[in-house]
């Protein structure tokens, strides 16, 4: 994947940087507004991760130019704005945003979910991971013969874990997708649904389809893939 | 003790100069209205005078001709019975018969002369070419002119001393509070927030402004103090985990083999820290009620109910039990995200703080067609009459200590949503237990 980052503080982006590489991706450092507009123009990246306060041209009107220029990639913002207006005139523009600090895993979980997005959009009528079947329209589910019965939050849990089946999810991400969540609750909310939910895939001897990442979310997935 | 120039540069001062204009000016204007009227009605009288008395001459003279007339002339003059009236009589060729010093050359009218003595002439051709003359003097008239003008400038001349010299009296005074006011306000500007204004017992204009501004200074006191209150939370809420990271950092750089654990424990306490950091910027920003831009139409049944289904799991999980009390459709006039993040603050405080067996309610009730009553409720330890004041105040914590987890800004957060969304909050100490609601007003259809 062909990456452009955006960002004026060295340490950050170098931060960035070697994170991506190791992941195998290309990775292209603008550390100014106009030299990103110019390189974003030039090539042709799957994904823009931009700094919303740049010298030179700030994040927002640059994606703003971009837009109008026919760039359609997939962008983030990565920012230290993080009021709830900043947010949602970043949102307006951008795909995602992300607030500084950040966690790598939290970047690159997100990046995952973005270059993913067209996937997901394309509507399906049924999501499936090994034996588990998600029908979306009659809200069945079924694992093998065994039918699941769950709570509607339940269900659009495993629905958003499904959609990004193979990826990493983040706890920030469930919350803010799943339940609608836009603050970090006090309780582990997340952990208990997660833990309800695979007591509930499953039954007796079934392999476990969702796994913990250490430090970072989870992953549902056959366990044979990965 | 003032100097002239600055009472004359005072607004005071020239507000009542110009009302001491105005007041000179009309009474100027009302005394000449007066001289006119009367001048008119007394010019009247003197007209009728003239006629009646001319009418009488002319009947003797019809009946018993020209010499009849003048000896009633005559008569008259050397009467002088209390009438000012003047005669003079001329024949068809203008010889003079007999003539007071009135005769003219007109032929018929009237006739005013204002050399001195002002007269009234009524001149009257009779028959036979003859013309009679008959004058009354004006004299009534211009001594009322007279005495009106030097009446009315002495007026004027007192009016306007006392109204200057009023003025300069008044003015000294009204210096003088604002002089107060202006030394009191530099004073506490420069030095203490705890001065005040004094107030007199005469509860003026100035008492009640003084009033006002003390009331101000109450509130901007308090404030500072909050500040200083929250100043010192910050340092040490920031600080203490920020030195435990600086210690488990600089025990890493001693270590010649730092395990991940040690830099994953720092990373939990940087967390922490910014979470707190995190929660003090939220407050800020809706304290300052710029979110109030995006308000829309928000169901409250529908966040409680998908509240209360996300917690279920986690209270069966702490042995508690969760019951929803929900009713109607509310809807108000909000943010949904804020509104979410306020109930789950109170939900999870209360889940928090209340320990297992206990129940917890979450309840939105509609009290009449415009309001209704959101509450969260448990029956476990409750809280002190001394903390339940503080409970929404800013790094409030159950415990002195401040050494339990979280901000301690969860519940001033609430607060701050709450006054957003001009939500009435009201906490209530139950045995066991406690209660906070929050009165909402229902949005109107539209």
């Amino acid at each position: 994947m062909r990456i452009l980052l955006a960002e004026d503080d060295e340490t950050t982006a170098a931060f960035v940087v070697k994170g991506l590489l190791e992941h195998g991706h290309v990775v292209d450092h603008a550390s100014e507004g106009q030299q990103a507009l110019l390189l974003s123009i030039q090539e042709n990246y799957d994904i823009l991760i931009l700094d919303r306060m740049l010298p030179g041209l700030d994040g927002l009107s640059l994606l703003k130019s971009l837009r109008t220029a026919g760039v359609q990639s997939p962008a983030l913002f990565l920012t230290a704005l993080g009021g709830i207006n900043d947010r949602v005139e970043g949102l307006k523009v951008a795909d995602d945003y992300l607030v500084k600090p950040f966690a790598f895993a939290e970047l690159y979980a997100r990046i995952g979910s973005l270059l993913r997005r067209p996937a997901a959009i394309k509507v399906d009528h049924s999501l499936q991971c090994g034996d588990l079947t998600m029908d979306l329209l009659k809200r069945i589910i079924l694992r093998g013969n065994r039918e699941i019965k769950l709570q509607p939050t339940e269900f659009r849990l495993l629905e958003f874990l499904l959609r990004h089946k193979g990826q990493v999810v983040t706890r920030t991400m469930l919350l803010e997708s799943v339940w609608d969540f836009h603050f970090d609750p006090k309780t582990n909310i997340v952990e208990t649904h997660i833990s309800r939910l695979r007591t509930k895939l499953n039954g007796n001897d079934e392999p476990d389809f969702l796994t913990t990442v250490r430090g970072a979310g989870y992953v549902l997935d056959e366990p044979n893939h990965s | 003790m003032y100097s002239m120039n600055r009472i004359i540069h005072s607004a005071g001062f020239r507000m009542m100069l110009v009302y001491a204009s105005c007041f000179s000016l009309s009474t100027l204007l009302l005394a000449v209205l007066i001289f006119y009227r009367l001048q008119t009605s007394l010019e009247e009288q003197v007209r009728t005078n003239i006629i009646q008395e001319e009418n009488r001459l002319l009947v003797d003279y019809r009946q018993d001709g020209l010499q009849e007339l003048l000896h009633d002339i005559r008569e008259r003059v050397e009467l002088h019975d209390g009438n000012d009236l003047l005669y003079a009589l001329k024949d068809s060729h203008g010889r003079v018969l007999f003539d007071q010093e009135i005769a003219v050359n007109e032929t018929a009218g009237w006739l005013q002369t204002h050399d001195a003595p002002a007269l009234l002439i009524s001149v009257k051709p009779l028959q036979d070419g003859y013309t009679l003359y008959v004058a009354e003097p004006l004299e009534n008239i211009e001594e009322l002119k007279t005495v009106l003008r030097n009446n009315v400038l002495t007026f004027l001349f007192f009016t306007l001393l006392f109204s200057v010299a009023g003025a300069l009296l008044i003015t000294r005074r009204f210096l003088r509070r604002v002089d107060e006011v202006t030394q009191t306000s530099k004073a506490i500007g420069r030095h203490s927030l705890s001065m005040r204004l004094p107030v007199s017992k005469a509860n003026d204009d100035f008492d009640q402004l003084a009033e006002t501004i003390n009331a101000m200074l109450e509130r901007i006191e308090s404030l500072v103090h909050e500040i200083r209150h929250v100043t010192n939370s910050i340092a040490h809420d920031l600080r203490t985990p920020l030195t435990r990271v600086r210690q488990q950092l600089e025990a890493m750089s001693h270590n010649n083999a730092p395990t991940p654990e040690d830099a994953k424990h720092a990373l939990a306490m940087l967390d922490e820290t910014l979470q707190t950091f995190t929660a003090m910027l939220q407050l800020a920003e809706l304290e300052s009620g710029t979110t109030q831009q995006d308000f829309s139409k928000v169901c409250l049944n529908n966040v409680v109910e998908s509240i209360y289904e996300i917690y279920l799991p986690l209270a069966e999980e702490n042995d508690q039990q969760l019951l929803l009390n929900a009713s109607g459709n509310v809807v108000v006039s909000g943010n949904k995200r804020l509104l979410t993040q306020l109930i789950v603050n109170l939900l999870e405080n209360a889940i928090k703080h209340s320990g297992p067996g206990t129940t917890l309610t979450l309840s939105l009730e509609p009290i009449s067609e415009r309001q209704a009553i959101l509450s969260v409720t448990d029956n476990g330890v409750g809280i002190s009459a001394e903390d339940s004041a503080l409970l929404f105040k800013p790094f409030y914590r159950g415990d002195r200590s401040r050494s339990t987890s979280g901000s301690g800004l969860g519940l001033s957060i609430v607060n701050a949503i709450a006054n957003l969304h001009n939500a009435k909050i009201s906490l209530q100490r139950l045995k066991p237990g406690m209660s906070v609601s929050l009165t909402f007003d229902i949005r109107r259809v539209d």
